[in-house]
């Protein structure tokens, strides 16, 4: 394999981690819009406020994911059906659902896009994307922050 | 043992390594109850009692171990079911989110509900319940 070909293998693993990590963002983003709509019980106006917040972070991280994309001079994939295709988190079911539920499915959302995250991270370091990977660290870094919050909550001291 | 390695579906194998994680959390004295869920996944030839295994697990562990339940709950509605004789089939979803505790529990509120649905069904229903795998 030539040089300039196994570069080119690399960037595409940067662009397409890019892609899998804006479809992951949209799809927890979507998921988690939900939960806010959705959840009930005592904790309601806790929940409801903590879902929002994140949804509204996760937008915002949607448009910074898709404008690098635009910067690498590769369009950006959009529309709900293209953007479910590419990710593997699962949506929940529409019906009455524990609170603690949408806490446990919005952590293994969370797990899934940090997994593909990490991966992402690693392929922009190998070709030395910088830009890619500060970006990729600081959406890591909110991720595990969630996780933590999230987890937390599920424990009964 | 009779595990068939080609048999054996990737979901057992997630589910025995999230049991085998919550034996560091739970009290020396369930762990009997743990280690007979965790053979239970391993054989794969008697669901009813793995079914029964969980929900006892479950009563005792979950209040301090909500995550791995939920995953455990979730592995086991999407790969088994509940056939109600006839060819008549229950999904575990809902039924697996009440917090019924033995499968007794579940055999009794199924035949009850297919009855009001249906005055013709068997009154002995319960007896013909079994948990299969998908
Ligand atoms: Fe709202």
């Amino acid at each position: 394999m030539s040089t300039q070909t196994a570069t080119k293998q690399k960037t595409n693993a940067v662009v397409e981690g890019l892609q899998t990590l804006l479809a992951d963002t949209y799809a927890l983003m979507a998921q988690t819009h939900l939960a806010h709509w959705n959840v009930e019980g005592p904790n309601f106006f806790q929940l409801h406020t903590a879902f929002q917040a994140q949804y509204e972070e996760l937008f915002a991280a949607v448009d910074e994911i898709a404008e690098r994309l635009r910067a690498l001079d590769v369009l950006a994939p959009g529309g709900l059906k293209t953007l479910a295709k590419g990710s593997r988190i699962t949506e929940l079911a529409i019906e009455a659902t524990p609170a603690k539920d949408f806490v446990a499915h919005l952590v293994d959302s969370h797990e899934i896009l940090l997994g593909n995250a990490l991966t992402l991270r690693e392929a922009s370091e190998e070709v030395n994307d910088l830009e890619t990977q500060d970006l990729v660290i600081g959406r890591i870094q909110v991720h595990q922050k969630t996780l933590w919050m999230l987890k937390s909550f599920l424990k009964n001291l | 043992m009779s595990t068939d390695s080609t048999s054996f579906k990737s979901w057992r194998h997630d589910a025995v390594r999230i049991v085998e994680e919550l034996f560091p959390g739970a009290p020396r004295e369930h762990w009997d109850l743990l280690l007979d869920l965790r053979a239970g996944l391993l054989r794969g030839d008697d669901w009813d009692s793995t079914l029964d295994i969980f929900l006892a697990c479950r009563e005792r562990l979950e209040e301090e171990q909500y995550l791995p339940f939920y995953r455990l709950r979730r592995l086991l509605t999407e790969s088994l079911r509940l056939e109600a004789g006839r060819g008549n089939v229950v999904p575990l979803r809902n039924i697996l989110m009440r917090k019924h505790r033995s499968l007794a529990d579940i055999k009794r509120a199924v035949s009850r509900e297919v009855f009001e649905h249906d005055l013709d069904a068997p009154a002995g229903l319960a007896g013909e319940l079994r948990i299969v795998e998908r």
